[in-house]
């Protein structure tokens, strides 16, 4: 393995420890994403470790129930209101949606369309939730948890929907976009997962008090 | 075969990078001055709170003052004579004693009237709730009474009191410059001006007194006093202005957005 694969693992494991700790500090969301975080996990060590040339149908797979996780987390960090009921129904309908798509188009698409319309969705999701963040006792909001998650997954979206262009970067160059694509995924997953270090990190510094 | 085009690649990448970059930087820029704005609004809202509560506590407390000294020098005395009068009635002249009974009667019914306005000046919020006009016209009367001073008050048709709190405040403030004015001014006339235009109050209140140096009351005790009242007018989004001369009086005035 590379090491840009060794600093992506040892991200998604730190950020996996303190979501954990996080959630013993008292605040419920991060569980949904420890779980997240361990599906993750998962997923990329089975990526990194495989010998099998294809394994686009791990990202297939694991696409809809990042969605649902996500999803949960905002329910559980966001404010009350008529977003939260549409995205409560979001969930099954994604879940059938992406695993229709990934049916037509083959299992092993990767980027695939599925994939760039959950992007889409989590950037407005996020975006919601940058601007509904309630930090208690005039706080600062970067203090808050969730301005770092929804930072984070604004950012690494964003991003992804970026390379939505991907199957036609293929058609007019498939090295170069290739290359691109690695260049543009590194970065945004170090990113990613160090925003939610720091996220986590805001609990468990004791900066944000939370009722068990 | 088609034949690969990595300029034109790298072309769409920067642009579509570039702008998903400022989108996203654009919307999280907008988050943050957003949460700075609704921040500095809580804050805003805390100390208005805070000031709100201070001044209800120095009404009352100034209310409790006022009502001490009304009972010493006022009713007290009034009590007192009329004691005096119904101790000196002798039985044996009847048309004296008549008369001093009368005047008995005369000091009991003022010391009742003055009981009366004096429990009306314990209901600070009722005296506020007939209107900022109204209450200030009452302090007013009070300074009058004491036979002190002359004082001249003015004041314009004022709309509906949006906020309580708001007309607390600026009570307060109108009863800080005038216990000012007794205890330190040696003043013989004072004028009190309300005056509404364009949805702003403004309150100008001026005396004949001894006047004071502006500069070099600052940071000292009797400077916390103009001090508090800045800082109760800034908290209401206003602006004070002092304008006052070593023996040639004082003018206090403050413009406030209202109601």
């Amino acid at each position: 393995m590379k090491i840009y694969a060794f600093v992506y693992l040892g991200l998604i494991v730190l950020s996996l420890v303190l979501a954990c700790w996080s959630y013993k500090k008292g605040y419920r969301p991060s569980l949904y994403l420890a779980i997240l975080l361990s599906l993750t996990l998962l997923t990329e060590l089975y990526v990194a470790t495989s010998k099998a040339r294809s394994f686009g149908w791990a990202y297939h797979l694991y696409n809809p129930f990042e969605y649902a996780l996500l999803c949960v987390y905002f329910l559980k960090a966001g404010p009350d209101g008529r977003f939260k009921t549409l995205i409560q129904y979001s969930i099954p309908l994604y879940f059938v949606f992406s695993l229709t798509v990934s049916f037509l188009n083959g299992f092993r698409s990767i980027p695939a369309f599925n994939i760039t319309v959950e992007n889409i969705l989590l950037l407005a999701i996020f975006s919601y939730l940058l601007f509904k963040l309630d930090p208690p006792g005039a706080g600062k909001v970067y203090a808050h948890p969730d301005f770092w998650v929804a930072v984070a997954f604004m950012i690494f979206s964003g991003g992804v929907v970026m390379l939505g262009l991907y199957p036609y970067l293929l058609t007019i160059g498939p090295q170069a976009a290739r290359k691109l694509f690695g260049m543009v995924m590194a970065p945004l997953n170090i990113w990613l997962y160090m925003c939610l270090c720091i996220g986590s990190l805001c609990v468990v510094k004791g900066r944000w008090k939370f009722i068990s | 075969m088609r034949s690969e085009r990595p300029l034109e690649i790298h072309l769409i990448v920067i642009l579509i990078s570039v702008f998903f970059i400022l989108l996203i930087a654009i919307i999280i820029v907008t988050a943050l001055f957003y949460h700075s704005k609704k921040r500095l609004h809580a804050i805003e809202v805390a100390n208005f709170g805070e000031i709100l509560l201070q001044s209800q506590l120095e009404v009352k407390e100034q209310t409790l003052r006022t009502v001490g000294t009304d009972l010493h020098d006022n009713i007290g005395q009034l009590l007192s004579l009329t004691a005096l009068m119904l101790g000196s009635i002798e039985a044996g002249d009847w048309k004296l004693a008549r008369d001093k009974i009368d005047s008995a009667i005369d000091l009991t019914n003022e010391s009742l009237a003055e009981l009366r306005s004096l429990g009306k000046l314990i209901h600070g919020e009722q005296l506020l709730a007939m209107g900022l006009d109204e209450a200030v016209r009452k302090a007013a009367e009070r300074i009058i009474k004491s036979g002190k001073y002359e004082v001249n008050y003015r004041c314009a048709d004022l709309p509906s009191p949006g906020s309580n709190g708001k007309d607390l405040i600026i009570y307060r403030v109108i009863q800080e410059i005038l216990a000012n004015i007794i205890k330190h001014a040696c003043a013989t006339t004072i004028d009190i001006g309300i005056d509404y235009q364009d949805n702003h109050l403004q309150v100008k209140i001026s005396d004949d007194g001894l006047g004071f140096d502006p500069p070099a009351l600052t940071g000292t005790q009797k400077g916390m006093g103009l001090f508090n009242i800045q800082k109760r007018v800034a908290a209401l989004n206003g602006q004070t202005g002092i304008s006052a001369v070593p023996e040639g009086g004082t003018a206090i005035n403050f413009v406030i957005p209202y109601p």
